[in-house]
């Protein structure tokens, strides 16, 4: 799944930027369980009941649309089949998509279970709700998996069209399209009851649901004060999970055999002169001679091309309907609060639009093209024509439906001011969705397996998919928020400039790296001057983002340990931040983390290091003593968060976290950046960038004070990052760098 | 047509292509022949500007291979896999092509139908190419470098998988490409296709020329008048252990004599 250390880079930083959001669902979870504990929440079995039905739905959907994973696609497909037992491939396949589901699905939901089950205090909800959570899911995406393994086979025994993959995709997304669609009636319905002020007791549906895995849900709360223990029905249910698993296994272990022998799309067996266009009318296409205006321009002819050959092979839409799933919930739920109906169809076809802006034709450019990549950077054309014409095909299918949205809000009657200011932004954030997409698609790049005349429908990464569609979401839903002013902040202005600033920057970006890419034939190649420098100014603001974000995650997530651990990790979180940064621009490069530069100086440069030092010291002594405040700098912040007794153990963490602080920021600034900057600056220019940047990432907590504090602050910081550039220049040395912004650390809190 | 000096490719410090030093006279078809990885492909990306070399310095049709832009008006290339779009027909996909190559709408399409005809094609050319063969895959795709009458076509195995009469057809097309005063550089494994068309051979070996010259000069090096055939020469020519032997000894050869 994650097959390339860039997938790993981008999944890390993912995970690290949403860790505020992820701590926030397993800490509700806890609470709920905690809830349970105190016998407030006998309503959650009752809610359970009709809510597990659809959620095992859904797995089964999922698994029905995975079945055409590894078990149906795997590499040396001829070698396997013809050196491999049939069983065993079948076995080991399976186990490969097992694997895959327990990350991305099963996983995440214990996690969520076994939150719950900790707050309840019970050991034994603990381990029979996480259990049977795991048991349950995995069954269901298993059978799911077979019934899309029988389904296919059987359309191939009984129909003579040998498009089975595609129909049956299609059948399973239009299916966990409707199953989402229940779920937000469901969901709607008691929008609606709660509005009228009904309770929750009294909106939950009598009785169970009429499905026979309702009364599972017992071993959810099995152990807490709202449990009566296990029914009969629940231990009948419980058995027949558990025994429905070999079978399971043991239908994919007969099934898949029998569709790896299949046929494939019909080719010429022999050359043109036995093939007629009658022989193959399906496959004809008429290309009448076409004079349109747009097909004049190079953008325009390509836009078209692109919009074409999508079109002509739908199944590269597939993917599509990963936003609809979302934006069903959206859909269904209006129609259950009528209401809301106009607003509700309103946000799902906008956010729609703005999601194909950059997910219909954006997110695999590279990958798309594949072969013909030489031959467009051969053309006539530059390069970044292609890219602009993917950007353009995307606003062009997107634009229709953010103007849908736009209508329905004014159906609604909303304020016409708020509907212009919001309307224009999401019509400008089109090409920026599309942008976003074009840059996340070519550094997750999707190639098709297999020979040219096996080529399938590439679709996009899903890890792509994710990191676009969460990116333009956030934007749009915080940009239509300042932009029609329901978020008023006590800095909207200042809120409106950073969102603004990075979202230009970022898509810049995007942009640039897209560009090179193609014009490099695909290939990592050595970037413009302008590119590096943007690329480092996005790098800084990422490791500022991810330092803030990712200890308030772990915060998140070790709210019950005492204060002082949580504390202590807290800080750690914050230099791991700027490290896992660090790293992941590594990764992401194709470097290796051999790029250390750990050599010591040697004796004859001792005269130089001590004069740094002193230098170093002096600075910190100064600011210090200046009475600088000290929630301006960042060693202070550090110690003063430390619950430090005095005690010798305290002060060692303490001086042990100013260290990892100094190692991770200049890991980050000087082993990535300014070795990445020096590849296309000057030395001076490359120190003074370094220090900018440096100086840039302490501006926010310097506004916080005095306006003469701030000044005198970042001047210094700016001084030392010279200092310290021009000696990492000189020595080549991160340690010589670190002992330094350690020394000066140490001379800010201890003088 | 095509000069280069010292051209090279490393890639982590393995040479793929060391100090390659070429030159081929216009409208010759010059067969490039090595055993594979002995850096035929990269030589070929890096004379198509598509990689740039490590070292050394080459030109095609007059301009210097740094600059692409310069270069791609003038040159063609095939790679081993025809590039084509599979949703698209053949006659789309050189209208399409030919269009980026800078032929206007009626130019574009009078000179797909014109190439397709040649070929043998036209009956096809509305039908999509994921229905073609791989002849008349690599049939499209060897079109699609000629639409523009480029001065120089590059060659990535052009048969390599085609039965004997679409090979035929090719190697014809190849050999009225030449006579109509085009260059042509073919990278090829199937040796009677370069000893019957090439004017010129060159042979790479890990990334050296460890050999150079016409058909018939090739094979009277390495014959003590025995049998005399080009592939006796490349196996004696790539062949590790006598290689090593004669490295003394191993120099281009001049045509019409052996050294």
């Amino acid at each position: 799944m994650i097959d390339s250390r860039r997938k790993l880079a981008v999944v890390l930083l993912g995970l690290a930027v949403f860790a505020p959001v992820l701590a926030g669902i397993v800490r509700g979870a806890y609470s709920v369980g905690v809830g349970v504990r105190a016998g407030r929440l006998a309503v959650l079995l009752d809610l359970l009941m009709w809510y597990l039905p659809i959620v095992v739905t859904m797995n089964v959907l999922v698994g029905a649309l995975q079945s055409s994973g590894s078990v149906l696609n795997f590499g040396a497909k001829k070698l396997h089949l013809t050196t491999v037992q049939s069983r065993s491939l079948a076995f080991g396949l399976l186990a490969v998509d097992v694997q895959s589901w327990l990350v991305v699905m099963v996983g995440p939901m214990a996690l969520v279970v076994a939150s719950y089950a900790v707050g309840t205090g019970s050991l034994t909800t603990v381990v029979v709700a996480t259990t049977a959570v795991i048991l349950l899911l995995l069954t269901a995406i298993l059978w799911g998996y077979v019934l899309g393994l029988v389904g296919r086979l059987l359309w191939r025994r009984f129909s003579h069209i040998d498009v089975p993959d595609t129909l049956l995709r299609v059948v399973g997304i239009l299916g966990l399209g409707l199953t989402f669609g229940v779920g937000g009636i469901f969901v709607g319905s008691f929008a609606a009851k709660f509005e009228d002020g009904l309770s929750m007791a009294a909106v939950v549906p009598d009785g169970q649901p009429p499905v026979l895995i309702g009364p599972c849900t017992e071993y959810l709360v099995y152990g807490t004060p709202i449990a009566d223990g296990l029914s009969t029905a629940a231990v009948l249910n419980g058995l027949a999970v558990v025994a429905m698993i070999p079978l399971g296994v043991a239908c994919v272990a007969w099934t898949a055999p029998r569709l790896w022998y299949g046929t494939s799309t019909p080719k010429d067996t022999d050359d043109a002169t036995t093939g007629t266009a009658d022989d193959q009318s399906g496959s004809t296409v008429q290309s009448p001679s076409r004079d349109w205006p747009w097909l004049r321009s190079p953008i325009g002819l390509v836009v078209d091309g692109i919009v074409r050959r999508t079109f002509r092979t739908p199944g590269r839409l597939l993917h599509l309907s990963y936003y609809v799933l979302v934006l069903g919930v959206l859909v269904a739920a209006s129609l259950t609060a009528p209401s809301l109906l106009f607003p509700l169809l309103g946000v799902a076809c906008a956010l729609f639009g703005v999601w194909i802006a950059g997910g219909a034709v954006g997110l695999n450019p590279i990958g798309e093209e594949g072969p013909m990549l030489g031959q467009l950077v051969l053309s006539e054309c530059h390069p970044r024509v292609f890219v602009r014409a993917r950007i353009v095909a995307g606003v062009v299918l997107g634009l229709p439906f953010v103007i849908l949205g736009i209508v329905l809000f004014v159906l609604d009657g909303y304020p016409l001011m708020d509907i212009v200011t919001g309307g224009t932004f999401l019509i400008i954030l089109l090409p920026v969705s599309a942008t976003i997409a074009v840059g996340v698609g070519t550094l997750i790049p999707k190639s098709t397996s297999g020979t040219a005349l096996e080529t399938d429908l590439s679709a996009p990464e899903l890890l792509a998919i994710m990191l676009h569609s969460s990116a333009s979401g956030v934007l749009a839903v915080v940009g239509v928020g300042f932009a029609t002013g329901v978020w008023v902040l006590p800095r909207s202005m200042v809120g409106v400039a950073v969102v603004s600033v990075t979202t230009l920057l970022f898509t810049d970006l995007c942009y640039r790296f897209a560009v090179n890419r193609m014009a490099n034939h695909g290939r990592r190649d050595w970037p413009s001057t302008g590119y590096v420098i943007e690329q480092a100014i996005a790098v800084t603001a990422l490791g500022s983002i991810l330092s803030i974000t990712f200890p308030a995650g772990v915060g998140h997530f070790i709210w019950v340990l005492p204060p002082s651990i949580s504390a202590v990790m807290s800080i750690a979180a914050g230099a791991i931040s700027w490290t896992l940064t660090g790293s992941v621009v590594l990764l992401a490069g194709g470097r290796s983390l051999s790029s250390f530069d750990l050599a010591i100086p040697g004796w004859s440069d001792l005269p130089f290091q001590s004069a740094v030092l002193l230098a170093s010291i002096t600075i910190g002594a100064t600011l210090s003593r200046a009475g600088v405040p000290a929630d301006v700098v960042g060693a202070q912040r550090i110690w003063l968060q430390l619950p430090l007794t005095g005690g010798v153990a305290t002060v060692g963490i303490g001086v042990t976290l100013l260290i990892a602080h100094a190692a991770s920021t200049e890991f980050l600034f000087r082993t990535v950046l300014q070795q990445r900057l020096r590849r296309v600056l000057s030395g001076p220019r490359t120190i003074l960038a370094i220090a900018v940047l440096c100086t840039a990432v302490n501006l926010p907590f310097a506004v916080l004070g005095d306006v003469g504090d701030s000044l005198l602050t970042l001047a210094a910081f700016f001084v030392l990052a010279v200092v310290w550039g021009y000696n990492y220049d000189r020595s080549n040395s991160l340690m010589a760098i670190v002992f330094a912004h350690v020394c000066f650390a140490l001379s800010l809190v201890a003088i | 047509m095509i000069e280069s000096d010292g051209l090279s490719k490393e890639y982590d410090s393995h040479a793929a292509v060391d100090h390659l030093d070429l030159s081929i006279e216009a409208g010759a078809i010059y067969g490039f022949l090595g055993p594979n990885g002995a850096g035929k492909t990269t030589t070929i990306e890096m004379l198509t500007t598509l990689l740039p070399p490590t070292d050394g310095h080459a030109t095609v049709a007059g301009h210097s291979i740094s600059d692409r832009e310069a270069v791609k008006p003038h040159i063609g290339y095939l790679p081993a896999e025809p590039p084509v779009y599979d949703a698209y027909s053949g006659r789309e996909q050189l209208e399409y092509v030919g269009r980026l190559r800078g032929l206007d709408a009626e130019e574009a399409s009078a000179q797909a139908d014109s190439l397709l005809a040649r070929v043998g094609l036209l009956d096809s050319a509305d039908r999509r190419i994921d229905t073609y063969s791989t002849g008349m895959r690599q049939k499209v795709g060897l079109l699609q470098t000629m639409l523009h009458d480029p001065a120089v076509i590059f060659l990535d195995e052009p048969t390599t998988g085609l039965d004997p009469r679409a090979a035929r057809e090719v190697v014809d097309l190849i050999t009225e490409l030449s006579d109509d005063g085009t260059t042509v550089f073919l990278s090829t494994h199937i040796l009677p296709v370069v000893d019957e068309i090439a004017d010129r051979i060159g042979v790479l070996h890990e990334g050296s020329l460890v050999a150079e010259g016409s058909p018939e000069s090739l094979k009277r090096r390495l014959s003590e008048g025995n049998t005399q055939t080009l592939e006796r020469a490349f196996l004696d020519l790539t062949d590790d252990d006598a290689h090593l032997a004669a490295d003394a000894e191993t120099q281009p050869v001049a045509d019409g004599g052996a050294p």
